[in-house]
């Protein structure tokens, strides 16, 4: 597991955790089943606030993606408990829309777009068949 | 933890005036400002080792100055201490067991053990790393709720920097305890503190909860094909300029001042990462003299 601070971001600290989280279950670096470090753990690793931590988690685990058993720990969830979410679908559109006018002010087609989509799909799902 | 109206004058100067904040179990607060702002005396204050001119520190509603045994909850680790160097650890182990009357000793042998500090005749043959872990174990087994820190990370290597600032971390995560560091590492404040605290000439000049600050202001980097324009200049903070090319703060949720810059046409508007730095010299900054 690798966690790490991009100072260069704008994005707030805990979205970067959430977001570490799910590149590496998306990498299949993270499998389900699998014990994800506590709240003290992870923000002792880190060096940054304890809250940011556990706000991180909640959010991972109102998405799904983690769940937190009592006493025993946080686990990324099973493959099956990813739930649709139609709020989600919408920011996912919107980081496509942004992709897409990068795309053409970059000079690339949408056919080059939608094969440079299919390549990080392959390159995710190659790693996780790895493991 | 309570901070109302405090007031200090010493020598007829004022060292702080009128602060006021609060702060909730379980976090981190960092308190900076200039040199010579008025910090330390801030903490010492807050601890009752200087009696303030004027206002009160209430814990759960009890004074620490008229109700003493409310300073329990309290302690102040100060930025270098001579006071103790002729007394060995097992001396100041007991002194510090008779003042704090939930004193976890068990807990205090397992940090000294983990950070392998030995037992020493006299604690001023410790390094200076190991005086600052020494005092950072201690502060953390006395029990106390409210731990105030003076520049706790001030001329350490970055091992023992780092290990001061992890058990720091793990406390708050673990034990609900409250932490107020007083530093001029923003870089490290950023990370750890969810409020900051900037105090300026004595009195508090602003509060952050650290993630509304983002919120609030951003960074950008602009270029215009000649000097800034006047009207803009006032809406701005300018943080430097080279030529034609400028870094200022902004706020983040003006649509107007956004408007206003574009309609300027400028060759570049950039957003940039904000750091708690910018920030600092935005709004303490500007004259460059220090006092």
């Amino acid at each position: 597991m690798f966690f790490h601070i991009d100072t260069k971001s704008n994005a707030p600290l805990y979205e970067q955790i959430i977001q570490q989280v799910k590149e590496m279950c998306a990498k299949g670096l993270l499998t389900p089943d699998e014990r994800l470090p506590s709240v003290r753990e992870l923000s002792s690793h880190m060096v940054i606030n304890p809250n940011t931590v556990s706000k991180a988690y909640q959010e991972l685990e109102r998405q799904g993606i983690i769940v937190t058993v009592r006493g025993r720990g946080t686990f990324i969830s099973k493959k099956t408990d990813r739930t649709s979410d139609p709020g989600r679908l919408k920011a996912i559109r919107e980081s496509l829309k942004e992709a897409v006018i990068e795309n053409y002010y970059a000079g690339y087609s949408k056919k080059e777009l939608i094969k440079l989509l299919e390549e990080v799909y392959e390159e995710m799902e190659g790693k996780t068949d790895e493991n | 933890m309570k901070i109302s109206g405090l007031s200090k004058t010493i020598h007829g100067k004022h060292i702080l005036s009128d602060i006021n904040f609060s702060i909730e179990t379980g976090s981190i607060i960092g308190v900076t400002g200039r040199n010579g702002a008025g910090k330390t005396t801030l903490l010492r204050t807050m601890t009752g080792i200087l009696d303030p001119t004027k206002g009160d520190v209430t814990i759960d509603g009890y004074s620490i100055f008229k109700k003493p045994q409310t300073k329990e909850q309290v302690i102040f680790v100060p930025d270098s201490s001579e006071a103790f160097k002729n007394y060995s650890t097992k001396e100041i182990l007991t002194l510090y067991k008779n003042i704090y009357s939930k004193f976890d000793e068990e807990y205090f042998y397992g940090l000294m053990d983990r950070f392998s500090l030995p037992f020493v005749k006299k604690t001023g043959a410790y390094s200076k790393g190991m005086k600052a872990l020494f005092s950072l174990i201690i502060a953390f087994s006395t029990g106390a709720k409210y731990i105030l820190l003076d520049e706790p990370t001030d001329g350490l290597d970055v091992i023992v920097k780092k290990q001061v600032l992890q058990i720091l971390v793990e406390e708050v995560a673990a034990k609900d305890v409250s932490i107020i560091i007083s530093s001029h590492r923003l870089d490290e404040l950023e990370f750890m503190a969810n409020k900051i605290i900037m105090i300026k000439d004595g009195k508090v000049d602003s509060l952050y909860e650290i993630e509304e600050m983002k919120e609030m202001y951003k960074k950008v980097q602009l270029v215009f094909k000649e000097a800034m324009p006047q009207n803009l200049k006032k809406e701005v903070t300018i943080l430097d300029q080279t030529g034609r090319v400028y870094t200022v703060i902004m706020d983040r949720n003006d649509p107007k001042l956004q408007h206003m810059i574009e309609e300027t046409d400028p060759l570049l508007f950039e957003e940039l990462p904000l750091l708690l730095e910018d920030i600092f010299v935005a709004k303490l900054g500007g004259v460059s003299n220090v006092s």
